[in-house]
């Protein structure tokens, strides 16, 4: 586990493809855990690159920045990330993102003939009030009844 | 293995929340590290320095990090940054935006003071206080200059306080939103800080006002100095601060040359005279009203009044089209109108029953479809609702195409209040040769980036109307600079030496008006004693030339960084630092524009886009911080008016927006809301110390929305009255409000009808002839000073009435023949 990469604040916001200032907020808010290491060697992991890309996905599902707080319900930023030695994940992540090699489970959600919608089990629970407003918002947009007809979904597990 | 960093920082809300119960914002439940806020001021002549401090203190038991947006004046070169900590000042320096917060970054972990100050928006501002220590205080110093403008004797000085709550977009990609919310404040009713104000000021010639429609103000005046502060002591951060000077001379126009750093700077003003005789040629304009649900209230009924007086000023032979906009856009016909009586008294109506209820602000579809045949309707069965004339197929006569217009003014009343400027900005600057824009930006907190933005890239002009300022003589002072010819094909030739000057893009010269531009001259090569920087430009048929007066300052830090900030804002906006001879931006990618302004921002301490004031504070080893330092961020007040939450000119309104439905805060209740007034004895030159208290008492019963205001009404002087009374061919009919500014009865004024020497085709117009010499007679006489606001009417007036070859008994000239009659009681 030693060579799991370590990220500068600098890194990791390029490869989440988000400010800088942005990583600092979300620590700050409790969205992101805080930089593992301490003062001057503090760095970032893994995890943290991964839960920018959720946080990244719901905020392109349109919610906000206090839905998804809401979403991470349990405040993380009590739990910080000890180390790249240590075991790596918080329990609230570990349902998300196991650690490497990493695998997920995902919905399949058939939305009409010739469009799926895929969805990352975990972040998104079938028939919650939010997937069903998902569904609902792309029939619409595909010109169909937004009634949405009886769940044609399944689960199937991919690899990351 | 060991992780330092504190692990309980989920219990650091429930702790503070106990202590300290006095400092927290109305309807918030975390501490305010905020204490006040001080503005300080000196304007010398010109350039306004000003010094915001804010003084913040940590009044919880854990390290803090606090977190502040607010807002300066667009154009505000910032170029200061400064931090008290008890004895102890730390300087700030200008880095790269992105090493200036590692090293804010890198600072918090290790547990020291950090402070970063960052540029989000020119006008939009976003400081950290980080690692702030249980009751410990910092002052935080943030310097800024900027120019004012002399126009008609007047000086205006705007400084917003507040940012108010922002329409975004629904199709700004998530990135973008993020970026928003991440720096949009939390909002509260009402905050434990206030605002207290002291400015210096001093001009080249005596003060003969100094008013402010903003906040009741405190003024010690000696001749052509002043000091002002506020009354009240300290106010809430909840709307502009407005002051307005007027000095009895023009400002003499000249060339400001400083040095600075081994190299001189310019600054130039010019008032190029130009011939102001209204340009009868027909014009295009289209008005585009903001009616989302932030115009509520007092801004709508300005933005109505605006219209109106616009649609009166209009001639004959021009076209004419309003289109409101919110979520969706609505345009008043189904296509532009000539400009006739019966369509201008259409026009009248439907935009006196104008209210702010079409939601959001996408201002940009409603800007995309002046250009466009048919525009998209964007929900049909809403607009078929509203204005069914729309759907009718029209065969109109008077009905005209996008394509038959191939130039168009377009008036622009809004707050501003969007979160895609840039985008906006974008739109005019590339349709500049098809559109110029003339904007208003009404209310208690405009954002002037945006409003600002449209007219200069567009190459229009801007004003501001604060509630309860008077809105006839910006108005008509747009219109006038719609009407009459600007200064075409302008150049300047700075005493044979190459520069660099900024704007890049000359700014259009309209009749009268200053024209300021700045430049900076090459290394060792100053302007000598008979250098002459002059302007030349075509006005009409005619090339011209002005020369400015060259003045040497010896060094001079300001004339340097305005010149440093305008080039800022020439790189960010897409133009590069121009060397004149070449007429060409700088070749180059964007990577070398974007090191250029790294490069000038750095070398001039000025803040931009792509830099940020960034300090360390370096602590002995017990002072650092061991924990994770807690967030706080400063929440600040929304904008009064807002959503027609509160009326300011009218006292509070009923009108509370949806979402902020309840009680008004007390603080509101107590505000007066009319124009304070402050008067200088500059005949006498003695000081005079004058505290001016509310001079309407607050109105609390609600005012329902939509009706005007009939006090505010009554104040209104006896020529703009007479203005509205303008027909759409330029005639004026016999009223009892022109009788009574005559002296003379209606009845005795048709009596004269009937002595006039008309043709006989106008024989029904004899007393709407004589009407228009009176209203014509009437304007020049007794409100000479005034000219600006009436001479688009006037030259409309004086057309129609040489069409009718009307004249005096015996064939006298008519004007002249009115003039002789009404002299006795003048």
């Amino acid at each position: 586990m030693s060579d799991s990469p370590r990220y500068g604040i600098g890194e990791l916001a390029d490869l989440a493809g988000i400010s800088r200032r942005a990583v600092r907020f979300y620590v700050q808010r409790g969205l992101l855990p805080p930089p593992a290491g301490a003062g001057r060697g503090h760095y970032y992991i893994t995890e943290h690159l991964d839960r920018l890309r959720q946080i990244k996905v719901l905020q392109e599902a349109g919610l906000s920045l206090e839905a998804i707080i809401s979403r991470f319900a349990t405040p993380i930023h009590a739990r910080p990330i000890q180390s790249c030695d240590e075991n790596l994940v918080t329990p609230t992540l570990a349902t998300q993102t196991p650690s490497r090699p990493t695998s997920s489970l995902w919905l399949r959600l058939q939305i009409a003939d010739g469009c799926e919608l895929h969805l990352r089990s975990g972040t998104f629970r079938l028939g919650s009030p939010q997937t069903q407003r998902l569904q609902h918002a792309i029939r619409q947009l595909l010109g169909l009844d937004p009634r949405f007809p009886e769940n044609k979904s399944q689960e199937e597990s991919s690899d990351e | 293995m060991s992780n330092p960093i504190n692990t309980s920082n989920s219990a650091v809300t429930a702790d503070a929340v106990e202590q300290n119960s006095g400092l927290r914002a109305a309807d918030g439940k975390e501490p305010v590290p905020l204490l006040g806020v001080r503005v300080s001021g000196r304007l010398l002549g010109l350039i306004a320095e000003w010094v915001v401090t804010q003084r913040y203190r940590n009044i919880e038991k854990k390290p803090i990090e606090a977190v502040y947006a607010f807002p300066l004046p667009e154009a505000a070169a910032v170029c200061g940054l400064q931090v008290k900590i008890g004895d102890n000042v730390f300087t700030g320096d200008v880095e790269e935006r992105e090493a200036a917060f590692e090293r804010y970054d890198k600072a918090m972990s290790e547990g020291k003071g950090a402070y970063l100050l960052d540029a989000e928006r020119p006008n939009y501002f976003q400081i950290s206080v980080g690692n702030l220590l249980p009751e410990q205080e910092a002052e935080i110093e943030i310097r800024f200059l900027v120019l004012a403008k002399n126009v008609d004797r007047c000086i205006r000085l705007a400084l917003p306080t507040t940012i108010s709550p922002r329409y975004t977009p629904k199709d700004l990609p998530a990135d973008v939103r993020a970026e928003i919310e991440r720096i949009t404040p939390p909002y509260a009713d009402a905050v434990p800080y206030g605002l207290s104000l002291s400015l210096d000021a001093e001009f080249a010639s005596a003060i003969k006002v100094i008013e402010s429609p903003s906040h009741p103000i405190r003024s010690e005046t000696t001749g052509n100095h002043a000091n002002i502060s506020f009354s009240q002591g300290e106010v809430a951060l909840d709307r502009d601060v407005v002051l307005l000077f007027e000095v009895s001379e023009p400002n003499s126009a000249g060339a400001m040359v400083g040095s600075w750093k081994g190299r001189d700077h310019v600054l130039v003003e010019l008032i190029p005279a130009l011939d102001e005789k209204a340009l009868m040629t027909p014009r295009a304009v289209t008005f585009l009203l903001d009616c989302s649900g932030s115009m509520k209230g007092d801004s709508i009924e300005q933005a109505r009044r605006s219209v109106e007086l616009c649609l009166r000023s209009l001639s004959e032979g021009d076209i004419f089209q309003i289109i409101r906009f919110g979520s969706n856009f609505v345009p008043m016909f189904a296509a532009p109108r000539s400009y006739t009586q019966a369509n201008l008294d259409e026009a009248v109506k439907m935009v006196r029953s104008i209210q702010a209820d079409l939601g959001g602000t996408e201002i940009l579809p409603a800007l995309e479809s002046l250009f466009q045949e048919k525009p998209p309707v964007p929900d049909k069965t809403f607009l078929e609702k509203l204005i069914p004339s729309v759907f009718r197929p029209s065969n109109r006569k008077d009905e005209h195409s996008a394509s038959d217009i191939k130039f168009h003014d377009l008036v622009v009343l809004t707050d501003g209040q969007v979160n895609n400027e840039t985008k906006v900005l974008d739109w005019a600057k590339s349709n500049r040769h098809q559109c110029r824009i003339f904007c208003f930006g009404i209310g208690a907190g405009v954002s002037d980036f945006l409003v600002k933005g449209l007219a200069r890239e567009s190459r229009g002009e801007a004003e501001f109307i604060f509630p309860g300022e008077r809105i006839e003589p910006k108005v008509l002072r747009q219109f006038s600079r719609l009407r009459t010819p600007v200064l075409r094909d302008v150049s300047i030739d700075w005493g044979g030496l190459s520069v660099e000057a900024a704007p890049v893009d000359i700014p259009p010269v309209f009749a009268g008006e200053p024209l300021q531009i700045t430049a900076r001259l090459p290394q060792g090569q100053p302007l000598t004693e008979s250098a002459v920087i002059r302007l030349t430009g075509i006005d009409g048929e005619q090339r011209h030339s002005w020369e400015a007066k060259i003045r040497h300052l010896g060094e001079s830090e300001a004339i340097a960084r305005w010149w440093a900030r305008l080039a800022i804002r020439d790189l960010e906006s897409g133009f590069g630092v121009a060397r004149t001879g070449s007429n060409q931006t700088r070749p180059g990618t964007s990577d070398a524009k974007k090191r250029n302004l790294i490069a000038i921002s750095k070398e001039y301490q000025i803040i931009s886009s792509e830099t940020s004031f960034v300090i360390v504070e370096e602590r002995t080893p017990e002072n650092l911080t061991q924990e994770q330092a807690v967030l706080r961020r400063i929440p600040v007040a929304i904008t009064v008016g807002w959503h027609g939450r509160t009326q300011i000119k009218a006292g509070i309104g009923a009108q509370a927006g949806a979402a902020f439905a309840g009680d008004v805060p007390i603080f509101l209740r107590k505000r007066a809301q009319t124009v304070f007034k402050s008067v200088s004895s500059a005949v006498t030159g003695e000081s005079q110390k004058t505290v001016f208290k509310s001079c309407i008492s607050v109105q609390q019963a609600a005012t329902p929305e939509g009706k005007s205001d009939q006090s505010s009404e009554s104040n209104i002087p006896w020529y703009l009255t007479l203005l509205q009374e303008a027909r759409a061919n330029g005639s004026f009919m016999l009223s009892k409000m022109l009788a009574s500014n005559t002296g003379f009865s209606i009845d005795e004024l048709r009596k004269w009808a009937t002595t006039l020497i008309i043709d006989s085709s106008h024989e029904s117009d004899r007393e709407t002839i004589l009407a228009t010499a009176l209203a014509m007679s009437l304007l020049t006489n007794r409100a000479a000073e005034e000219k600006p606001l009436w001479n688009a009417v006037y030259t409309k007036a004086l057309r129609w009435l040489k069409s009718t070859n009307a004249s005096g008994p015996g064939k006298i000239d008519l004007i002249e023949w009115v003039e002789g009659k009404l002299s006795p009681r003048a």
